[in-house]
């Protein structure tokens, strides 16, 4: 899809920008030592401390990933929601409290504390790197996705250098990120987290009371001005009969596929595609329905290439055609009415498991010089959406496949052991002043985290069925749901769900500058640094990270950001979980199990993801068929190595001393 | 918010915490609450691998079991986050009792 410009979201969005990076400038210019720049000097009231949890923690991938994944396939999304939540319970009861009397300003301090060892300090600073870096894709790629219908940003040439809309948004973000983290470091960082953690919070509590106010119905879109895609159903006879000698046959990539195709107008282009739409209430006598589907032909003529939607030429002027927004409600329970009228919490839920719902998909057919996209409709009970397995990413758990159950459970275990390894939260437990303040922010953030989670469900199934939705990209699905209810709101939404991914990015570039700066040159490479140079160091490293993430985030871009987030979570809990926990309870741990079990944990995690079907088929554009590994989260399998591994490796190294 | 810029972070007057019987009866209680939470959190896994249809049977007003359990499972991490804080005061309050006897 491709967007008008909104004046509204551009006045609100520079001012939430200015906001955010006036409070940098005027904190930043309070916090020159290392003490302020790495850990806020410790000094960070509980309370703000616990939003800026929340603030950290809720990222692009929380908002923009979850949303969209329940909106395009129901319970599967918040699926995340749960296993993101449920890893607080690791950090507060297990990780928190040792962590906060062992360290000082990273996690390598805190592993480091009992054994003054180089090894451990290098280990732990390439991983806290590689998790930044693994997790600040996801935010990238979400800033991407939401900067292009906020500015209405094109894809545009640069001298002889195409420049997509997601890369100027990419960058656009990372710029700002820098900014931030250059000028600023914990202090700011914080106060950026609480902010927007607590905004974020409040305008998702106040949209979802909108949904509920505005209950389900069959035509969402009745009272807007833009108008969604309707199902339009047709049976067979009547098609071809009505196609008569202008009926296509289904030959060469066409051959077997569920698609009947109409010549209307000349032109690869002017096809009218229908395809069969399964296990529909709306069919006759054992007749199956057919839906119209939407179209997006791309036909190259030599070195151009020329894009047309629905036959029209792909644009927003005169003549031209962009993709119809979509999903809604098809027959609401008992099938008599159309709208629900205010509903309660409850009641929203059991409507729509009650409901028939029309979701899209859609596949891509390639001949000599034509690609066709096809998006398609499909009619699906609400009672089968909001069970797990609606999902392309968990059908395995309705399979008989054992490889993809343990696909889930992997994902699950890892998102459960990821939250207490992520370096980006680690860092946040020395910013207040004792355990007890850690303790206490540590229950306001799952407070509000939960609360936040709860919501999602219903922004998700609210977008779901808004009529609003983009067939091409799932992770726009809040803010597009958001502007079903007016430009202020979706300009509202779509600005603290930037500001989300400027927070979360700066937390995780301070994660990652301190890393480099504290560990790795301070402390293994034992370069002596005053405290001016050390905050120096972190904010050149802090430039270094930055671009490295804008790169991968164009890299990346069009795959679901909560998916990728997931992946984040592997690293994490692969290589520095083993290492917390048996720190904290197993005095048989030496600093060679700890060191060992930290790369192994990361080095094997890193790999599976790489050699995943996922990877395969999204990022080096090969046939997923061929992916070495069985299935694509590591996390089942890494997790234990790595505590396998430190297990192994402290005792004989125990021995020898 | 007073930040020091230079000076490091002041030690707090009275560190419960930092006392070890009562750190020692936190890691407890904190591991206790732990496990509890694993096989709630173990159960809903399980039932989503491997018996996916149950998930779709409706459980409280009408809503179904999958959706019930997992909002169970947000609220029951800070049902078992507020059990730990009271658990935490209780064992700092107890060792401030026996200190003063």
């Amino acid at each position: 899809m491709i967007y008008e410009t909104s004046w509204t979201a551009i006045s609100v969005f520079a001012f939430f920008v200015a906001v955010v990076l006036g409070i940098s400038f005027y904190l930043g210019a309070k916090a020159k030592s290392a003490s302020g720049y790495y850990a806020a000097h410790g000094q960070i009231p509980w309370f703000v401390n616990g939003i800026a949890f929340a603030g950290d923690y809720l990222s692009a991938a929380s908002f923009l990933g979850i949303c969209g994944m329940i909106a395009f396939y129901g319970f599967d999304g918040f699926l995340y929601s749960i296993g993101y939540l449920a890893g607080w319970i690791v950090a507060l009861l297990v990780i928190a409290e040792p962590l906060k009397r062992l360290g000082k300003f990273t996690f390598a301090d805190a592993l480091d504390s009992q054994f003054n060892s180089r090894g451990i300090k290098l280990a732990a600073a390439i991983s806290t790197l590689a998790v930044s870096v693994f997790y600040l894709i996801p935010q990238m790629v979400g800033a991407g996705a939401l900067i292009k219908p906020l500015l209405g940003m094109r894809d545009f040439q640069m001298a002889t250098f195409p420049v997509s809309a997601h890369a100027s948004g990419v960058i656009l973000v990372g710029g700002i990120v820098i900014l931030i983290v250059v000028t600023a470091g914990m202090v700011s960082t914080t106060w950026v987290q609480f902010i927007k953690g607590g905004l974020l919070v409040i305008f998702c509590a106040i949209l979802t009371v909108m949904i509920l106010n505005r209950g389900i119905s069959t035509d969402p879109t009745a009272k807007s001005a833009i108008k969604h895609f309707p199902l339009s159903t047709h049976y067979r006879v009547a098609l071809e009969k009505e196609a008569g000698d202008r009926l296509l046959p289904a030959t060469g990539p066409w051959a077997d596929k569920p698609y009947i195709r109409i010549q209307e107008q000349p032109g690869p282009e002017g096809v009218r595609i229908y395809r069969e739409l399964p296990n529909s209430s709306r069919q006759l006598e054992g007749a199956a329905a057919w839906a119209e589907t939407q179209t997006l032909v791309e036909v190259k003529e030599g070195a151009q290439s020329h894009r047309f939607v629905n036959g029209l030429p792909l644009g927003l002027g005169e003549g031209q055609a962009t993709l119809r927004p979509v999903g809604h409600v098809e027959i609401l329970p008992g099938g008599e009415a159309t709208s629900t009228g205010p509903l309660g919490p409850f009641r929203f839920l059991a409507t729509l498991q009650g409901s028939d719902i029309v979701t899209w998909a859609n596949e891509k057919v390639v001949e000599e010089n034509v690609s066709t996209t096809i998006y398609y409709p499909k009619l699906v009970k609400g009672s089968d959406l909001l069970v797990p397995g609606s999902s392309p990413t968990f059908a395995g758990v309705r399979s008989d496949s054992f490889w993809k159950k343990l696909d889930f459970l992997s994902l699950m275990i890892a998102l459960f052991g990821g939250t207490a390894s992520l370096p980006h939260i680690l860092i946040r437990y020395y910013t207040v002043k004792d355990q007890a303040s850690a303790r206490k922010s540590t229950v306001v953030g799952i407070a509000s985290i939960g609360f936040f989670y709860i919501l999602t469900l219903y922004l998700g199934l609210g977008a779901m069925t808004s009529g609003r939705l983009d067939v091409t990209d799932n992770n726009m699905s809040a803010p597009l749901l958001a502007r079903s209810f007016g430009e202020l709101p979706f300009a509202v939404i779509s600005a603290i769900a930037f500001t989300t991914v400027l927070g979360t990015v700066s937390g995780l570039i301070m994660a990652a500058s301190g890393a480099v700066a504290h560990d790795l040159l301070a402390n293994f490479l034992r370069i002596e640094m005053n405290d001016h140079t050390k905050v120096r160091a972190g904010k050149i490293t802090a430039v270094f990270v930055g671009v490295i993430a804008m790169a991968l985030g164009i890299l990346f871009q069009g795959m679901n950001v909560s998916f990728l987030v997931g992946w984040a979570f592997n690293v994490a809990a692969s290589a520095n979980l083993p290492a917390l926990v048996m720190l904290l309870f197993w005095r048989g741990t030496t600093k060679q199990g700890i060191t060992a079990a930290i790369f192994v944990g990361m080095i094997t995690s890193l790999a599976w993801i790489l050699l995943s079907a996922d990877v395969y088929k999204n990022v080096y554009g090969l046939d997923p068929a061929k992916a070495i590994v069985p299935f694509s989260q590591p996390g089942i399998v890494t997790i234990p190595l790595g505590f396998a591994v430190l297990v192994i490796v402290s005792l004989v190294t125990r021995r020898k001393s | 918010m007073s930040s020091s810029p230079g000076k490091p972070p002041a030690k707090p007057a009275a560190a419960h915490d930092d006392h070890p019987e009562v750190s020692a009866a936190n890691a407890r209680a904190g591991l206790w609450l732990f496990f509890a939470y694993l096989a709630l959190y173990a159960g809903f896994m399980g039932l989503a691998a491997f018996a996916p249809q149950t998930m779709g049977v409706p459980v409280l007003a009408g809503v179904n079991l999958a959706i019930t359990y997992g909002i169970g499972l947000i609220v029951g991490a800070l049902v078992v986050a507020a059990i730990y804080m009271w658990l935490c005061g209780r064992n700092a309050r107890l060792a401030d009792g026996e200190g003063r006897a």
